[in-house]
């Protein structure tokens, strides 16, 4: 059984446990330059994105219908505004009707190690969100509504793009209010040569029936779990009330469709599950009570990245638990309660401070 | 009599700078203070002053009751500039903006209006009924307006240096606020008592006046001010435990305690947090260069060291010394006074040598030479922090860097949003230091692009292998691996979004006297917060001399077509003359406050001695040519003649600036400078203020209309003061530089010089007095 890391983090120890990790997922590969990686996922590794077979028989076009009519009465998140977004209306979302905006779309390489490689995740930003969190650290688009206006084609357009400049997936930023537009858009490009997975980058609050429909189009989910405490949801993201039970089911969907995430021959993933975790000041995200539940609802190597860079802004100053950072302290001792539960997969972004 | 109000005069013109001052600042603490908002609440202020100058002074002249009249207004003034403090310090709240939250213009503008409202307006008013006032005691000849102008301005003077270096640095708002009504109340009290037989109504008044003398005496002395001080800032940072407030000379600081962590706020803008500084971004914009050098000595950090800085550059066993430039002696002060383990060892290392003066002069005036210059300045987002994203600081911080030397600068830059403003912003500043520099690194993030800048080449090669080698050798964390967030900054894939991403975008060079940066910088503030002038912003960066030139040439034909041909009053043309001298004389005052800074450094006691210079110039030639008025025959030919000196002026002032060469030499070089810009400064005020009491007596027709007259011309004054506010720091000086925006004032008082000499006035023709 693995010993947590003590306070001051050592090569050793650290080392161990990246190599135990890397080993059960038989990648040495890893420890070599990343110059040296193989470029595209898709050179000649027999990858097929899971939404191919759906384009070839047209069931995506069919879910992508599907999806649009929901929103005449939209139900696309648990908000459930059942706004006419085909006329236009705008629900808690703010994303004006069925116009679709994007702020950004280009290769990253920042992401996690696995989705970065060495052609970049290929990222695109969807403006407009749901959850309206009160210490966004991404506030100007998910809030204001910054970007530019597009089509189904633009969107297309950009995802080809993304494939030719070499990016290993398509991440679609706060997806969760245009999987419709999304799904249209995947089926255009398909039919145009996309070939690559796709990552359903999401806040987690994700409906069943929603998810359902996703199945065997999204290759890597990619959910956040923010909240483990419902009163905490509910006060710092608008009302949010159902977030921890409606993710908590949510990642478990998503689990069931894509499996533990493992990364393929040369590093870059491919399909699976990865979660996401802020951890809190005050403990607001109830950050161990998230690993446990992990730990106790998933197996063991599901892929976790807690993370560190919490930052006081938007409204946050409106409330005095939130306006500070994390301590070393407070990260550790969630970093130590995952080990302690056997969490093997984590992605602990060691950093010089922790030492 | 008459000497009691020209007293009450001084007292006036020092209220208004005062309150001026007083409300411009707090308004600053609540919006972030970039380039636009001081523009558009410092023209709110004047276009408020402009209107109730004008309309209130129009009924100055009909009153019979001035003196009453001018009571009463006191008396709302006072009562209206306490009410606006106090709702300056509750706006964010009120309107539901959180602590951390940025706004756009629109807000700015609009709630900045109807706090500034009622003061500007009653100040404005004020003016009129002082002309009326003084010619009741003087005699009703139109010297009257240009004594009070003397007066007013000299009240100004007095206010302006009570203000920088009495009031703000030692007493809160509040206090001066109740300070300032006491005396205005007072003075009130003394002009009264000789009508109170007059009737019921002036017994009240008096009355009313010794009450709220007490009540105001009452309040500043016994603390009640103070309490409604502690109030408001309560109301202001809610929930929030404020821990410190305080005024600095450079700015407003305010203290929070969470839980151990300490939050600093310099106008109202979150800076730091001890002593958890923000990690990821730390350990990026610290580690990444000194580790790219191959052996880095000595550091200069310009701003922002303090948090955590410091304390991750002394990790590296190379540093022998550190020198830290941070301006505000007070942001240091107050993090000693809330001390925590980190900030302690930092400030107290024998390696740091901490300054407290002006970045930009620091590199100016210093000798040594160093391995790592740390430009800690966010972004070009007033003409103050501009100077250190211009090829002459480039240039500059060159000359200061050893063999091998990498200068480090950030940027706003963003991975979720990408717009054609942020564009321009990167891509000016990274050609201005291509210009300098041969080699720049670019290393693109969330919320914040990284410059290496270095005349070697192996900034350009770092990678994640030299990293590790280059850590083991410094025994640095030698227990853990490079961690992803920093090996990610490292990626080659970078390089290349970098250049996709300013492909298209602007080229141009930000210099000291083009401030290019500043312009992109407020654009890109207007892109997130008012879309909406998205549009206007980019056709003003098309603005150009050429198409100035043809405009005025295109208005004047026009007017020429359509004067009615029969002569008609000059007084319109006297009225567009006060405007444009209102616009240059607001422009040189920044113009010169500007280049003094780019050329000699922020010094703050020299932006008020610079201001003062200007304004006690203005006092001059208004008292010269109000004392030789009843002499000169022909007051046309001399005020043309002013018109034309306004002109020389407007073009030997670029030549004055261009022929200085950029580093003076030496201490006496820096005195001629010093003495240069404050005879640049009296200059311009003089021939500012010496044209309004001629305009007044063009202007009248008949005495009788004295104040509605002065009331017009001095909102007049206010309203080009008003243009010059919107357009001239954050438009016409950026986009079209120093030398054409002087020439643009130039033709602007070309075309009123023509306006004026083609008009022909049958009642001035030939006349004398």
């Amino acid at each position: 059984m693995k010993q947590p890391c003590p306070e001051k983090i050592t090569r050793r120890c650290f080392l161990e446990n990246t190599v135990r990790l890397y080993l059960s997922a038989g990648l040495c590969s890893l420890f070599l330059d990343f110059g040296r990686a193989e470029a595209s996922v898709n050179a000649g590794s027999g990858f097929e994105p899971a939404y191919l077979k759906l384009h070839k028989t047209g069931e995506l076009k069919k879910r992508a219908e599907e999806l649009w009519a929901i929103m005449e009465d939209c139900e696309l998140c648990p908000r459930r505004c059942g706004v006419n977004r085909h006329k236009g209306k705008r629900g808690v979302c703010r994303a004006p009707g069925t116009q679709l905006v994007i702020s950004a779309h280009h290769p990253h390489f920042g992401e996690e190690r696995p989705l970065v490689g060495k052609g970049g995740s290929g990222t695109i930003f969807l403006t407009h969100c749901n959850l309206r969190c009160a210490f966004c650290q991404n506030w100007e688009i998910a809030n204001l509504g910054v970007g530019s206006e597009s089509n189904i084609d633009d969107f297309a357009g950009m995802m080809l793009e993304l494939q030719e400049i070499g990016c290993h997936n398509i991440n679609l930023v706060t997806p969760t209010h245009y999987s419709a537009h999304i799904i249209k858009a995947i089926d255009v490009a398909a039919e145009q040569g996309l070939r690559l997975p796709i990552v359903y980058n999401t806040s987690g609050w994700e409906r069943l029936e929603i998810l359902r429909l996703l199945d065997g189009i999204v290759d890597i989910y990619l959910p956040d779990f923010k909240y483990w405490d419902s009163g905490m949801s509910a006060k710092y993201s608008d009302g949010a009330e159902s977030y921890p039970e409606i993710t908590a089911e949510a990642i478990l969907e998503m689990h069931r469709q894509v499996g533990v995430a493992r990364p393929a021959q040369d590093g870059i993933m491919q399909r699976g599950l990865m979660i996401r975790h802020l951890v809190m000041p005050n403990n607001t995200g109830g950050s161990e009570k998230v690993m446990e539940w992990i730990a106790g609802n998933l197996p063991k190597d599901t892929y976790v990245n807690i993370m560190v860079q919490f930052n006081p802004v938007f409204k946050a100053y409106d409330y005095p638990e939130l306006s500070r950072r994390i301590t070393k302290e407070e990260y550790l001792k969630v970093v130590n309660k995952a080990k302690d539960l056997g969490l093997s997969n984590l992605d602990i972004q060691g950093y010089w401070w922790l030492t | 009599m008459k000497m009691h109000f020209s007293v009450a005069i001084l007292v006036k013109g020092f209220s208004g700078l005062v309150a001026q001052i007083l409300l411009l600042r707090e308004l600053l603490i609540v919006f972030s203070g970039n380039e636009l908002g001081i523009g558009i609440i410092l023209a709110n202020w004047l276009i408020l002053g402009a209107f109730g100058s004008y309309v209130l002074g129009r009924r100055a002249e009909r009153s019979s009751y001035s003196i009453e009249a001018f009571t009463v207004i006191t008396i709302l003034f006072s009562l209206s500039l306490l009410v606006a403090v106090y709702l300056t310090r509750i706006l964010k709240v009120a309107m539901g903006i959180s602590i951390a939250e940025s706004i756009g213009i629109f807000p700015i503008l609009i709630s900045s209006l109807l706090v500034l409202s009622a003061v500007s307006i009653l100040q404005g008013a004020l003016f009129a009924y002082s002309c009326r006032i003084y010619s009741l005691y003087a005699g009703p000849h139109t010297s009257s307006v240009g004594r009070v102008y003397v007066y007013e301005t000299v009240g100004a003077i007095i206010g302006g240096i009570a203000c920088t270096y009495l009031l703000i640095p030692w007493f809160n708002s509040f206090q001066v606020v109740t300070g300032l009504a006491l005396l205005n109340l007072a003075v009130c009290l003394v002009l009264l008592v000789p009508s109170w037989k007059k009737g019921l109504f002036q017994k009240s008044l008096l009355a009313a006046l010794g009450v709220l003398v007490l009540f105001s005496g009452y309040s500043l002395f016994s603390g009640q001010a103070d309490k409604l001080h502690l109030h408001s800032i309560e109301a202001q940072w809610k929930k929030q435990n404020v821990v410190h407030y305080q005024n600095s000379q450079y700015g407003n600081l305010c203290v929070i305690e969470n839980q151990g962590q300490y939050s600093f706020f310099l106008d109202g803008i979150p800076g730091l947090i001890t002593p958890v500084p923000d990690i990821p971004s730390l350990e990026e914009y610290v580690h990444l260069p000194l580790l790219a050098h191959p052996e880095p000595v000595n550091l200069l950090i310009l701003s922002g060291g303090a948090g955590g800085m410091i304390n991750e550059a002394l990790k590296h066993p190379s540093i022998e010394t550190i020198e830290y430039a941070e301006l505000d002696p007070l942001l240091l002060d107050l993090i000693r006074k809330f001390p925590t383990v980190l900030t302690e060892s930092e400030l107290n290392d024998a390696r740091v040598r901490i300054q407290h003066v002006d970045g930009r002069l620091f590199v100016k005036k210093t000798t040594n030479k160093y391995d790592v210059i740390f430009v800690g300045i966010q972004e070009p987002s007033s003409l103050q922090a501009n100077r250190f994203f211009t090829k002459e600081f480039f240039s500059l911080a060159r000359q200061r860097l050893n063999e091998g030397g990498v200068l480090v600068l950030g940027l706003p830059g963003s991975l979720t949003y990408v717009n054609e403003e942020l564009r321009n912003l990167n891509g000016c500043i990274f050609s201005t230091l291509a210009s300098v520099f041969t080699h720049i690194r670019v290393i693109p993030g969330d919320g914040r692009n990284l410059f290496l800048s270095s005349e070697s080449r192996g900034i350009t090669q770092i990678d994640r292998m030299q990293i590790i080698e280059r850590l083991s050798q410094r025994d640095i964390a030698a227990d853990v691996l490079v961690p992803w967030h920093i090996e990610k900054k490292l990626h080659p894939g970078w390089q290349d979004w970098f250049s996709r991403f300013i492909e298209g975008s602007s080229q141009d060079i930000n210099t000291d006297f083009r401030p290019l940066g500043l312009f992109y910088s407020i654009s890109h503030w207007n892109a997130l917060f008012a879309p909406s002038l998205r549009g206007i912003f980019s056709q003003f960066e098309r603005i150009s001399l050429t198409g100035i030139v043809l405009l005025f040439a295109i208005v004047l034909f026009l007017y020429f077509i359509f004067r009615p041909a029969n002569g008609q009053s000059i007084r319109g043309g006297i009225t567009l003359s006060i405007i444009t001298t209102g616009f240059a004389g607001m422009m040189f005052d920044l113009m010169i406050i500007f280049a003094f800074q780019s050329i000699y450094g922020y010094v703050f006691s020299w932006i008020g001695i610079l201001v003062a210079s200007f304004m006690a110039g203005a006092a001059c030639g208004a008292l010269l040519i109000t004392s030789v008025l009843g002499r000169i025959r022909n007051h046309l030919r001399l005020f043309k003649l002013i018109e034309l000196a306004l002109i020389c002026f407007s073009i030997a002032f670029p030549v004055v600036f261009l022929a200085m060469p950029p580093s003076p030499g030496g201490a006496e070089g820096f005195f001629i400078y010093k003495i240069l810009f404050l005879g640049l400064s009296f200059t311009s005020g003089f021939l500012t203020g010496s044209q309004f009491p001629l305009a007044n007596k063009l202007y009248l027709r008949r005495s009788g209309h004295l104040s509605q007259t002065a009331g017009l011309l001095y909102a007049a004054d206010l309203l080009g003061g008003w243009l010059a506010g919107i357009l001239g720091a954050v438009v016409l000086l950026p986009v079209l530089g120093l030398t054409a925006t002087c020439l643009t004032v130039g033709l602007l008082k070309l075309t009123s010089l023509t306006v004026i000499a083609t008009q022909h006035d049958r009642h001035l023709l030939g006349s004398g007095k």
